[in-house]
């Protein structure tokens, strides 16, 4: 059995669908932290697998920088998640809903 | 590529796998025997039942430690391809050095502000 | 190995093209180190570096604007190329910082808070926003943008003791950055259809705005291209806040520092809109049969719903934000007629935009200065008898809420005369009226809070029940100077607009 470009991207899509629907229907903040870095690492997924088959280097080399980017987006979000923490002792979405009309 | 090149994955998750549970096996079997009950859990052995869970102690302080490791841990993901190549640019004459002690200078400014802020004071 | 494409490459990287994002990142690091090595008697001097070296900054862009820059091309190996856009769009980002910057002062004098990462953060954002706007490739455009997005992570949340503020902040976080994720997996979906060598046109250099336009106008019908364009555009929809993407703005308008949000409406639109622009005329210029469709749609339904729902609103936040939607979508009513081809619409776009953004910053200035310190409560009842109490205060929200509305003499009529001729010469018909009804509905809630401010209410049985509203002090000659600028700007350009961009 050959390991080809497209089951990469199969594999790829279903990490980027179930994240993307993990943000939508969870319920923890955190767990929809998860979801969103899943994404971003399904996305990383698809541009080595491109820069593989397709010979460009591109692909590696933006990969680098998301990693960096997502890093840096984990350690502010997980700082906002933690202040409001221990703000409200509790991080599921319902039980944070003040900003209403 | 065939399935069998991948077989170093499969043989490095089996590892993996089997050492994980050699040591919780290990631990169950040497480990100090404690037989669990209601009482000797609680928070007072003796005394008033807790009306509530209490909220799990929450400690800060390796958790900001950790975050700010992985930022810098992560930063170095840009020095590594510039190890590999700066030699062959230096030798046609580009300038890639400075470009990276900039970087390096700024990421330094952060530790300092790091270190000023005591966001590296473990006991506080 | 051949190094000669490396020397090549590099010889385009001219550092001094970038002299003016380098310098915002120079008074950024000068602020960091300021506020790191000064004693704690001197830190005033932090904010009067942070605005004055900024303003040193706006002052040489503003003489640089006279004349014509010309094209440099792609620099930095084709990571950036600056367009005809880009001497303005420097001086609105500097401007809008340095006014943030300002604002920022007043509001931070009333809360306990750290203050000099305020300004550096508002400062390193700004120049983000300047290579963000200039970024000609997909790579520069995702770090400049991530640098944009996880700077208002912070500057949202900024106000750390307030659960409304942290609130705002992990809404933006989470829409944010599945906005981020979306974006990025149009991008990929793009990189991955130009960079494959069996299609025709393929291209070695797949993430380059322009050699990803040459491969797109070869092969428009590629499946890949089309989902992953699709995806890019309603990822930076959402940074617009463009409907159906929209509902992160009312609730984090609402929670934001008020400065922070003076810096969302203003700053984080524009980089939004230019951002769509670059896209829409440059590689997606060969897709119009996809993206005019699309904008268009978004774009009636955008205008539609941000002016209706801003109706029922008292919070005056809320209002700003969403008629801040509304504003996104006569703006996107500009980029469709840009995409139509019609030669005014980006330059229409730029005035309403600085329009926008004096006419914003008046009415900033006077909530900045209204607001308790508790800031994500303000109603539109605070403003009650505001022209008897502060007439002056009560002038510039009049005529900050005027231009916002499109009032004759001022400078939003102008904006929105241009953004409508753009679209009659582009011949949408459709989304004029909807532009027009528009309008006419937002008058409605602007006035309403005019009103608030002008008319005195017959007092009502149970008036006195209600909470009387702390009495703001006066206004600061600085604060009245810089107030009084905005609103002499606002009507000038409305006057004579002529000059402004030459002709």
């Amino acid at each position: 059995m050959n390991i080809e470009l497209n089951d990469y991207l199969f594999v790829s899509g279903l990490l980027f669908i179930i994240g993307f629907f993990g943000v939508l229907f969870r319920r923890n903040t955190l767990v929809i932290y998860m979801s969103l870095e899943l994404m971003l690492n399904a996305v990383n997924l698809a541009l080595v697998a491109f820069s593989r088959y397709h010979n460009s280097m591109d692909g590696n080399l933006f990969v680098f920088f998301i990693i960096a980017v997502a890093a840096a987006e984990v350690a502010v979000g997980l700082a906002i998640i933690v202040a409001l923490y221990r703000k409200r002792q509790t991080v599921m979405v319902e039980e944070l809903a003040e900003l209403r009309n | 590529m065939e399935l069998v090149d991948y077989l170093p994955v499969m043989i490095q998750l089996l590892l993996a796998a089997v050492i994980a549970a050699a040591i919780l096996i290990a631990s169950h079997i040497f480990g100090q025997r404690a037989r669990g009950n209601y009482a000797s859990d609680s928070a007072y052995e003796c005394g008033m039942l807790e009306e509530s869970k209490p909220h799990p102690k929450f400690s800060v302080k390796f958790y900001v430690v950790a975050m700010l490791f992985i930022l810098f841990d992560i930063e170095m993901v840009f020095m590594i391809p510039w190890v590999l190549i700066y030699r062959e640019l230096l030798s046609v004459g580009i300038l890639s050095v400075w470009p990276i002690f900039f970087f390096l200078g700024v990421l330094t400014l952060g530790l300092v502000y790091e270190m000023k802020k005591k966001g590296l004071e473990w006991e506080r | 190995m051949n190094y000669n494409g490396f020397q090549e490459l590099a010889a385009t990287n001219q550092w001094s093209a970038i002299w003016p994002e380098l310098s915002m990142a120079g008074i950024g690091l000068l602020v960091l180190c300021l506020d790191l090595f000064l004693p704690s008697s001197r830190k005033r001097l932090i904010p009067l570096v942070a605005i004055f070296g900024q303003l040193a900054l706006l002052a040489v862009l503003v003489m640089g604007c006279g004349c014509a820059t010309e094209s440099t091309g792609p620099l930095f190996g084709g990571m950036i190329e600056s367009g005809p856009y880009t001497p303005y769009m420097r001086a609105f980002f500097v401007l809008s910082s340095t006014l943030v910057c300002y604002l920022g002062v007043s509001y931070l004098s009333r809360q306990n808070l750290p203050r000099s990462e305020f300004y550096l953060l508002t400062i390193f954002v700004s120049g983000a926003m300047m290579l963000l706007v200039q970024s000609s490739n997909f790579v520069m455009l995702f770090v400049s943008l991530e640098t944009v997005t996880i700077g208002f992570y912070v500057l949202v949340s900024y106000c750390r003791y307030s659960p409304f503020s942290l609130e705002a902040g992990l809404k933006y976080l989470i829409l944010g950055a599945l906005s981020s994720a979306i974006l990025l997996f149009g991008i990929v979906l793009l990189y991955g259809a130009a960079s494959n060598p069996a299609l025709a046109q393929s291209t070695t250099d797949s993430m380059n705005f322009a050699a990803l336009g040459k491969f797109i106008a070869a092969t428009p019908e590629e499946p890949l291209v089309l989902v992953g364009a699709v995806l890019v555009l309603c990822g930076i929809c959402f940074k617009i806040g463009a409907v159906p993407f929209q509902i992160w703005v009312p609730d984090v308008y609402q929670g934001a520092p008020t400065p922070v949000t003076a810096f969302l409406a203003v700053s984080s639109k524009a980089a939004g809109f230019l951002v769509l622009m670059n896209l829409v005329a440059g590689p997606f210029a060969a897709l119009s049969k996809l993206t005019v469709p699309l904008l268009s749609a978004i774009a009636i339904i955008t205008i539609l719903f941000g002016n209706i729902t801003a109706l029922g609103q008292r919070n005056v936040k809320r209002v700003i934000g969403l008629s801040g939607i509304a504003h996104a979508g006569y703006l996107l009513v500009g980029v469709v007629a840009m995409a139509v081809g019609v030669a005014l619409a980006p330059w229409a776009i730029i005035f309403y935009l600085f329009a926008y953004l004096f006419a914003s910053f008046a009415v900033f200035g006077v909530m900045v200065h209204l607001a308790g310190v508790e800031d994500e409560i303000q109603e539109i009842d605070h403003y009650q008898k505001l022209a008897e109490r502060q007439p002056f205060l009560a002038g510039v929200l009049a005529i900050g809420l005027g231009s916002l509305a499109g009032i004759p003499p001022l400078a939003g009529f102008i904006g929105k005369l241009l953004l409508f001729i753009a679209a009659f010469q582009a011949e949408l018909y459709t989304l004029l009226g909807a532009a027009i009804i528009g309008v006419v509905i937002s008058v409605y809630y602007y006035f309403g809070w005019m009103r608030e401010a002008f008319f005195i209410k017959p007092a009502l049985p149970g008036d006195e029940a209600r909470p009387s509203y702390p009495m703001p002090g006066a206004v600061g000659i600085i604060h009245k100077l810089t107030l009084g600028l905005l609103v002499v700007i606002t009507v000038l350009m409305g006057l004579f607009q002529r000059g402004i961009f030459g002709g």
